[in-house]
């Protein structure tokens, strides 16, 4: 029996969720650290010191960087068509954001089994990889809409970059949802949870396609060739300026926190940690008390950030460590490599499932 | 694109600027690129941006002014322009110089060499997006700097040489602290040598990239690393040597490093490898130098005479023909710096490349375009030409932006 | 005139013959085979090593060039730099013969009311970019150049205004307003 004081609470809380906890600010707090996170470690790996003054050893320079784009004058080429060109940061950033709702952080809703992100529904995955694709294609039209030469030709080369590399990045997707039998994200990582832990072998090729493609995905080196400073200036961002660029390279970083959120949902075991040690003060009791209670929220959310910060550290590694390819060096890599790769997994997957675990008894 | 419909062009030809400002370029340069899709068809170059009229100047200026102002011709090869016009200077004076001093001349010019190609490999790092090893090897291009500031007082204009010698001597001390600061640049060096060859994405970026056939490096007179990246001995130290590289060439020990590949990938490994050369070299310049004076006086009035001084600079045959007429001012003096020569076979290289390599081919050629540019004064077509100053500029850029409100 | 004159043969130093016996070879050699195009007046060897000198007429440039690169593949090209000589003005071709490891220059006057003479452009092609600089700085006028633009001057530059001729004026007096050559006029 609800009475209307407690449906106002409800409600109340909900809201609080989607703005504050789990929600915008927790994201956009996230993203901005994430981006500190990785420069500090590119800085590092360069030899360099990273931002250093703003905040503890720079930690507020993101921040910073954001408020002071948002203050600087924003311009808008005459050529440009000037409603979509205004559009293209807001729906990229609604987009990034809808998409980081999805991330299993915290358990929202205690009823079902799994931890639950602020959306989810079954086949949900379905709808991230919709929203990514959607991503892509805002950024293809933002080149054009910017009606700038080097805008343009970043985003044909976005657009070869982005359909190249989202095959291999689905293809990496299905095999835990084949492992698990579902297409819900809340749902694959409790199961895989559960998995023995013999299935690990399964998930390593498809984990590292995942990260290959999402280095992709986020048009970070070695595939940057859509950016390229030195050849078309920064490709299809080169007329974006003030709030627009900021809130463009907000959802950026959103991208990045969701990218490396999603590997830890489905690679890394999502927010569990602890739960994996097989004695049963730890896989019941431990599980069960964070489950229920509310300390079980700041467990989650500090296990689910320091595992997506080590995914950060690897992606800025791969950032480190290669050299721009050119574009028609990565669709060749894109096809004659990370597609085959992705198929001849899946086969390998199929096959383990049927013929081997059986034989091995691998439940 | 084209309103008339008739001539259907798939895909459609863009002509894409590179330059005059361009994140590539460190110096204004315009090149302009057709491409169709990402293939370069055509390419024009244009440069000429950045006249500072000092053939001119020069001619109003005595011989020992001249050598500050030929050292500021350019930052990177400052010691090259200026030890040229001092040997051009001597040469038309018929002077000869102590022996101390040309060793320490030559050293100058070889630390400079060291530099301006570490400089470079950073540079080509940066173009192809391996900012990790050119933010590595600009640290370690650090120790030649400090060496050069600890010889000569200065980090880039060293103004080392002087009519007829040098300005400063060099002592034990400072050749046993360089001696030591070569053996590690030297591991470095040989390190980035690996990176560069081993790395594969940067090998595939400069492998089969920007090709310069030797009949065409020939025809467009391609000179420095170049012309040796595609297969020709040009090389002033071995072909017309002076100063200390007289007796340097007559031991044998050095050889001209040659490339046949001829594409980026080739002028790269010949910069590289010619560091590794440059700081042999010095090792034995610094073990070799004789003792004694390190300066000549030189009468102010040269003789009439003209003289073709030709030097290896870093990036290529430098010259300097000075005509003298018997006073203390030059009545001509002509600088070609390398990088003039080069632009030549620039729009070959660029033509059937991708868009993506263009900066590593421009990058490749080491171009110097302030060495290039340097013979006029700018100024615009109306009579009542304006030298406007910083606050003339603000305060007409605030009324533009006072007549034109922000754009929303 | 006189002066100009005396000031001209001074530049010129000879070298002996000792020590320098493969460059009279190879200009003696020149000089037997181009006897029309050559000057006599201003063709030696210098005193500093592995430099010749060649005064040539400038209508024969091209022929002599062409013979250079048939005969000795003198294939380097270095850079032409103009000089004003008073009545005359010059241009100095410099080459490299790189087998023989000697710098060559064919120097042509032209007449200061006339300054023409046939391009080597289309023989040299490096030469493109320096012999638009020629002609934009001191009005010398090569016929025939395949590729006339302008290299270091403006696009809007006046006709007739040759800056690096001896007696050209600023008109707009800039090199005397300059702060580094002379007193700076209020702006």
């Amino acid at each position: 029996m609800q009475t209307p004081l407690d449906v106002t609470i409800q409600l109340l809380a909900q809201t609080l969720a989607v703005f504050v906890f789990p929600g915008i600010l927790f994201i956009t707090f996230l993203a901005l650290l994430w981006q500190w996170v990785d420069r500090k470690a590119h800085a590092r790996f360069q030899n360099r010191f990273g931002p250093l003054h703003t905040g503890w050893r720079g930690i507020l320079q993101p921040l910073m960087d954001f408020l002071k784009l948002l203050g600087k004058e924003d311009l808008t080429p005459k050529a440009a068509d000037r409603r979509s060109f205004a559009a293209v940061p807001v729906v990229m950033l609604v987009l990034s954001l809808v998409s980081a709702m999805f991330l299993p952080i915290v358990d929202m809703d205690p009823g079902t089994s799994g931890v639950q992100g602020i959306l989810s529904f079954e086949g949900d995955l379905v709808f991230l990889l919709f929203l990514s694709t959607l991503m892509a294609i805002t950024i293809v039209l933002a080149g054009y809409f910017s009606s700038n030469r080097y805008g343009q030709t970043g985003s044909a080369r976005t657009g070869m970059l982005l359909i190249s590399f989202e095959i291999p990045l689905i293809l990496a997707l299905v095999t835990p949802a084949l492992l698990t039998g579902s297409l819900r994200l809340s749902i694959i990582t409790h199961e895989l949870s559960k998995l023995s832990p013999a299935y690990i072998w399964l998930m390593v090729i498809p984990f590292i396609i995942y990260i290959i493609s999402l280095q992709a995905e986020l048009e970070r080196i070695p595939f940057d060739a859509s950016h390229a400073e030195v050849e078309i200036v920064h490709g299809w961002q080169v007329e974006f300026s003030g709030k627009k660029l900021a809130m463009i390279n907000l959802a950026e970083d959103i991208m990045l926190m969701f990218g490396a959120g999603m590997v830890t949902a489905l690679f890394l075991g999502g927010p569990l940690l602890l739960e994996f040690i097989p004695i049963p003060l730890f896989s019941v009791e431990f599980a069960g008390f964070m489950a229920t209670t509310w300390v079980g929220w700041i467990y989650y959310t500090l296990v689910f950030m320091f595992k997506s910060a080590l995914v950060i550290i690897v992606l800025s590694n791969m950032r480190t460590a290669f050299a721009r390819w050119r574009i028609d060096q990565i669709v060749r890599a894109a096809w004659k490599f990370m597609v085959p790769l992705a198929i001849i997994n899946l086969v390998l997957v199929q096959i383990a499932l049927v013929y081997i675990f059986p034989i091995l008894g691998v439940v | 694109m084209t309103s008339a419909g008739r001539r259907i062009v798939i895909p459609p030809r863009v002509t894409i600027p590179i330059g005059p400002q361009h994140p590539a370029l460190k110096e204004p340069g315009m090149f302009k690129l057709t491409v169709e899709g990402e293939h370069i068809v055509d390419a024009v170059v244009n440069i000429g941006y950045n006249h500072r009229s000092i053939e001119k100047i020069g001619e109003n200026n005595t011989h020992l002014q001249n050598l500050y102002l030929a050292s500021r011709i350019c930052g990177i090869c400052s010691a090259t322009h200026n030890g040229n016009y001092a040997q051009a200077v001597e040469f038309a004076a018929e002077a000869e110089i102590p022996e101390r001093a040309k060793f320490i001349r030559t050293l100058i010019w070889e630390l400079d060499r060291i530099h301006s190609h570490i400089l470079w490999l950073g540079v080509a790092f940066h173009e192809v997006g391996f900012d990790t090893a050119f933010m590595l090897s600009w640290r370690d291009r650090e120790i030649v700097m400090d060496m050069l500031e600890n010889i000569s007082g200065n980090r880039i204009h060293h103004d080392m040489s002087t009519i007829g010698g040098v300005r400063r001597n060099i002592s034990d001390a400072q050749k046993e602290q360089m001696l030591k600061g070569f053996d590690k640049l030297e591991e470095r060096v040989a390190f980035y040598r690996d990176v560069a060859i081993h790395e594969k994405t940067f090998w595939n970026r400069v492998d089969g990239v920007g090709m310069l056939e030797a009949p065409v490096a020939k025809k467009t007179s391609a000179v420095g690393p170049t012309g040796r990246g595609s297969g020709l001995k040009v090389d002033v130290r071995f072909n017309d040597p002076t100063q200390a590289y007289i007796p340097m060439m007559d031991t044998g020990d050095f050889e001209m490093i040659l490339s046949d590949r001829g594409d980026v990938a080739g002028r790269s490994v010949v910069r590289v490898i010619e560091t590794i050369e440059a700081i042999n070299m010095s090792r034995w310049l610094l073990n070799n130098m004789p003792d004694g004076p390190i300066r000549e006086r030189v009468r102010p009035r040269i003789q009439p005479n003209e003289v073709l001084a030709r030097h290896e600079a870093p990036r290529g045959e430098l010259i300097h023909y000075l005509v003298t007429n018997g006073t203390n001012k030059p009545d001509r003096w002509k600088v070609r710096a390398p990088t003039y020569n080069n632009w030549t076979s620039m729009a070959h290289c660029l033509r059937g490349d991708y868009l993506a390599d263009a900066p590593i081919i421009l990058a490749a050629i080491d171009p110097c375009y302030s060495c290039t540019d340097r013979v006029v004064i700018v100024d615009g077509a109306d009579e009542a030409m304006r030298l406007v100053s910083l606050d003339n500029l603000r305060m007409e850029s605030n009324k533009w932006h006072k007549e034109h409100p922000r754009r929303e | 005139m006189s002066d100009t004159e005396a000031e001209k043969i001074t530049e010129h130093h000879p070298a002996p013959r000792e020590g320098h016996e493969v460059e009279y070879e190879l200009l003696e050699e020149i000089m037997g085979d181009l006897k029309d195009s050559i000057i006599e007046e201003g063709t030696y060897v210098h005193k500093q090593p592995r430099r010749i000198f060649v005064q040539v007429h400038p209508e024969t440039i091209r022929n002599v060039v062409q013979h250079m690169l048939d005969k000795y593949d003198m294939w380097q090209f270095i850079t032409v730099s103009g000089r004003d000589l008073g009545d005359d003005l010059q241009a100095c071709y410099h080459f490299v013969i790189n087998d023989k490891k000697i710098a060559i220059t064919f120097r042509l006057n032209v007449p200061r009311n006339k300054p023409e003479h046939p391009t080597i452009s289309d023989l040299v092609p490096a030469a493109e970019f320096i012999e638009n600089e020629v002609r934009e700085l001191f009005g010398i006028v090569q016929i025939g150049h395949p590729n006339v633009r302008r290299i270091e001057l403006p696009e809007d530059w006046p006709a007739n205004e040759y800056p690096m001729r001896k007696d050209w004026e600023d008109p707009r007096r800039l090199m005397k307003k300059s702060r580094t050559t002379g007193p700076k006029e209020g702006v």
